[in-house]
């Protein structure tokens, strides 16, 4: 190329990542260098703002409601990661043998996944429901006690995790099942001629062969529930007694029902200093899983 | 061998059905009175479609819909217009700064929605946008994980077409229309089939942005329907949410694949 073709194609080439660059500094950036800023003040959303320097963090971890929303949330996370990881590899694995149907059991467990978060929660509030909700008809059936799930303190976390569990889980699946055709059917017949077993084929083979799977299930697991606020919402509002508000939930209250809009800030930012490390780690993990193989 | 499949697929049938009940249970509750849903019923003891005259007659559901509708197809196109020619530029050109502008383009990575959710609607707020759709249109557009994925794709395209083309004398512009877009076109429309149903499911942000019941999208309205009355929350609801899925599951039927390939592009 020329000096003036180069000249030309490099400017053409910031003509055209102008419109995103634009968008991203005023929607992204901006409001990030602002999140940061804003910690440090007490912001109310009339009349000007107060510099604080770091009475919200001082206040913050001095308020029991945030130090246990913050442990709701770790809560919430402990009760979803473990299930997803372990049933959706459970179903990819199901779901990728030689079975007949397997489109339509792929797009039974990918469906919920697809549902609005308001759907998936007013309708599992009424299966909840004590008095005429399915699920109490189940237990009834196995003879257990009824449990008013979404307003006893004990369950009401489990589940609005049952409940997540069932619409996300899809997604693993997909992620499962894209790993698991990776692997190359050569090394279940060399286990074969073994005489390995179906369980030891498993053990051997697939667990340890899907590792980064596992990894990146976890890891966009974990952000996502860290997350959490509709479920929440919608089921519970917080309550039993505040037992369910996750910190996602205490953000929306103070901010958007009080308008501490630096205190708010300042639980966001802890939020985003916990899913900064495992954001990374995603953002790794894309990286080098599209450049080689999933497995 | 032959018994062992029939038994697996059986268990995986029975295992899928049952995985579907409460979306089964939400249909047929959509048709019943109070009374059955209140008895605990599954079938409906008389099909009846009052539920969705109700839900129809008292709620803005067709105006949730319109917002949900506009907001989310005309962001995805934003996205697929912006996002598309930032992608091609990381990806496929060669010019100073590329690999800053490439790294640049994957800070939103870093930075949740929900991190700056609140700058955010103090900077939408200023500029008159709430309770307007660009409220939520615009904020959606700089999307890391569109160009992501669009870069990652078109970056795979072998270099051979593009020499050739050169040689031909065409273009940049020849270039990008008609070599690596009409090539790109997979992952054009999974980014654009992954970002529709993102915007349209989303709830955190239109609940922030939009305070006016007339202004709502289908999620929050939905939620703020069930909240509003006692006896709107059984059959009626469970008819909205019919209605309100609906879309969702029509366009998934049809662009599964491409959703199923996002899912792994993406991972999220």
């Amino acid at each position: 190329m020329t000096v003036y073709n180069k000249r030309k194609h490099t400017l053409l080439a910031y003509m055209f990542f102008l419109p995103f660059g634009i968008l991203l500094v005023v929607f992204k950036l901006i409001p990030f260098v602002n999140s940061v800023r804003m910690v440090f003040y007490k912001w109310d959303v009339l009349g000007t703002p107060q510099f604080i320097g770091l009475a919200n963090f001082t206040r913050m971890f001095s308020d029991r409601v945030f130090l246990t929303s913050l442990w709701h949330t770790f809560y919430f996370v402990i009760l979803t990661v473990p299930p997803i990881l372990i049933l959706s590899f459970l179903i990819a694995v199901l779901a990728n043998s030689k079975i007949y149907g397997k489109g339509f059991v792929r797009s039974a467990f990918y469906l919920p996944y697809t549902l609005t978060i308001s759907v998936v929660c007013l309708t599992w509030a009424l299966l909840y429901n004590p008095y005429f909700g399915m699920i109490s008809k189940v237990t009834k059936f196995f003879g257990l006690k009824t449990i008013n799930w979404l307003v006893d303190p004990l369950w009401a976390m489990p589940a609005v995790s049952i409940t997540t569990v069932w619409w996300t889980m899809g997604f693993s699946i997909v992620l499962y099942i894209a790993g698991l055709q990776q692997i190359p059917s050569s090394y279940y017949e060399a286990a074969e001629l073994d005489g390995a077993s179906s369980f030891k084929k498993m053990i051997f083979i697939t667990i340890p062969l899907l590792k980064r799977v596992h990894i990146l299930v976890i890891v966009t697991q974990i952000i996502a529930s860290l997350q959490i606020f509709g479920q929440v919402y919608i089921m519970t509002a917080g309550g039993p007694a505040g037992k369910t508000r996750t910190v996602m939930q205490y953000i929306y209250e103070q901010g958007f029902r009080y308008f501490r809009m630096g205190y708010a800030q300042s639980m966001a930012f802890i939020m985003f200093l916990i899913m900064l490390v495992f954001a990374y780690l995603q953002l790794r993990l894309m990286i080098s899983s599209s450049k080689e193989e999933l497995i | 061998m032959s018994l062992k499949k029939y038994l697996l697929t059986i268990l995986a049938i029975a295992l899928s059905l049952i995985y579907l009940v409460p979306l089964i249970w939400m249909a047929l509750a959509s048709f019943q009175s109070q009374k059955d849903i209140l008895a605990g019923k599954w079938m409906p003891s008389k099909w009846s479609t009052d539920n969705y005259r109700i839900i129809l007659q008292r709620a803005k559901i067709g105006t949730w819909f319109v917002n949900s509708l506009i907001s989310s197809s005309v962001a995805t196109i934003g996205i697929v217009v912006i996002c598309t020619l930032a992608a091609y530029t990381v990806s496929r050109m060669d010019f100073p700064g590329r690999r800053f502008l490439y790294i640049l383009s994957l800070t939103g990575f870093m930075i949740p929605s929900q991190a700056i959710a609140i700058p955010l609607y103090l900077m939408v707020r200023r500029v008159g946008l709430v309770n307007n759709l660009l409220g939520i249109i615009l904020p959606a557009l700089p999307s890391s994980m569109a160009v992501f994925i669009l870069s990652q794709f078109m970056k795979a395209i072998p270099a051979d077409y593009e020499e050739a083309a050169r040689l031909d004398g065409a273009s940049e512009l020849d270039i990008m229309f008609k070599i690596i877009l009409p090539m790109s076109i997979p992952s054009i429309i999974t980014v654009a089939v992954l970002h529709f149903t993102w915007i349209w499911n989303d709830f955190f942000w239109p609940l922030i942005v939009m305070t006016n019941e007339k202004m709502y999208t289908l999620p929050v309205g939905l939620v703020a329907l069930a909240g509003s009355d006692v006896n709107i929350r059984y059959g009626p609801i469970m008819a909205a949410n019919v209605m309100a899925s609906l879309p969702v599951i029509v366009v998934y039927l049809f662009m599964q694949r491409y959703l199923t390939r996002g899912v792994v592009l993406s991972l999220r």
